[in-house]
């Protein structure tokens, strides 16, 4: 964790696409996704980002994953060769079928449900998107998609799940931090506030807020289970609060944990 | 004066107590009732305080809200200070934040 920081200082897309290669041809593709979605984030009408991040989630055999970015950049460009071209290499979902897809990966964005009505405008399409709402008609497959999906909210900027002693489940991060390590030490800190609660007599620890210099940390927590949302430092985190919750006990199914 | 701010805040409608702490966890002042020993209730909101600043090597000012199933506890992480409110569970969140960041805001001026 760097110093009173959680924002990261490249934007610019063509260093995101760099170091994302540099991770990709060092076989750090976590990591390269973690950039990737950045640069669509900060970039979202600029093809390239996803294009590249659907081919690594293809070299991995996750063709759902990569049949929604693809999907997504064939909306803002939809006569795009290469996204067309790897739309069509896909062995597993079938491109005829987006809205069954969809509904299989249970957490379906905004703007899927937008585009179910009527056209509407990039602009305001791209704001309906990041609308804190996490929408699942059906329950997700991954703890991946769940924390994939809160990405997709303005001012999301990175979501973690660890367990009870701060081992790392999963994360995604759009910051150049270390995961495993940023997890550890917030996971701490909540036990540390958990455990804290018994002298203080203020009983169960349901959730904490911790607002900081450098941004926001909203942590949930179970007796096997921490769910940390990092967050911009303008985001209101009382509005965060009900999807975040979805997302924590979304991810506690599809984890099996009780 | 301080006493007079401390009050302040604790005649806000759901805050139960307030305590203001130096950052070894002595107690600068205080009020409201407790079951608890308010010495004990200081060195663990500073010691909470401290945690955080220490490994999150964070300087600047800082708050943290715990939302529990008793009572809330919001504490407001200062230079010189440590601001801290127990206050009912269905409290407005918001509205005591707002509040604590004037508090804190007066008794930084009287410090």
């Amino acid at each position: 964790m760097s110093e009173e920081g959680l924002r990261p200082d490249v934007n610019s897309l063509d260093v995101l696409i760099s170091l994302a290669d540099l991770y990709v041809e060092n076989g750090l593709f976590e990591e390269a996704k973690d950039l990737l979605r950045t640069a669509i984030k900060e970039n979202s009408e600029i093809i390239k980002p996803y294009s590249k991040l659907s081919k690594i989630y293809i070299s991995q055999g996750e063709e759902e994953e990569a049949f929604l970015i693809l999907k997504e950049a064939l909306d803002l460009s939809p006569e795009d060769e290469e996204i067309n071209r790897l739309i069509g290499s896909l062995k597993t979902v079938k491109p005829s079928m987006p809205e069954e897809k969809k509904e299989e990966t249970g957490v379906v964005g905004e703007e899927e449900k937008t585009k179910e009505t009527e056209k509407v405008g990039k602009e305001k399409e791209s704001e309906t998107k990041k609308e804190p709402r996490l929408i699942a008609s059906k329950p997700a497959k991954s703890s991946g998609q769940i924390l994939n999906s809160l990405l997709k909210i303005k001012g999301v900027i990175g979501a973690i799940v660890v367990d009870d002693i701060g081992a790392l489940i999963d994360a995604r991060l759009e910051l150049p931090i270390e995961q495993e390590s940023t997890g550890a030490i917030i996971s701490s800190i909540y036990d540390k506030i958990r455990y804290s609660a018994a002298d203080l007599n203020i009983g169960t620890v349901n959730k904490v807020f911790f607002e900081l210099p450098g941004g926001n940390i909203i942590v949930l927590g179970s007796e096997s289970l921490r769910f940390i949302v990092l967050t911009t430092k303008n985001v209101l985190l009382g509005g965060l609060e009900d999807v975040v919750m979805e997302a924590f006990y979304k991810t506690i199914e599809v984890l099996g944990i009780e | 004066m301080m006493e007079n701010l401390i009050k302040e805040i604790v005649a806000i409608d759901g805050i139960f107590s307030c305590y203001v702490i130096d950052h070894e966890g002595e107690i600068v002042g205080y009020d409201g009732g407790s079951e608890l020993d308010e010495s004990v209730i200081s060195a663990t909101i500073a010691s909470i305080s401290k945690e955080l600043s220490t490994q999150m090597s964070i300087r600047d000012d800082f708050s943290i809200t715990v939302l529990a199933g008793n009572k809330n506890l919001f504490i407001v992480t200062k230079k010189n200070f440590i601001l801290a409110v127990f206050t009912d569970p269905e409290i407005d969140t918001g509205k005591i934040k707002f509040e604590l960041r004037k508090g804190a805001k007066a008794i930084s001026e009287e410090l």
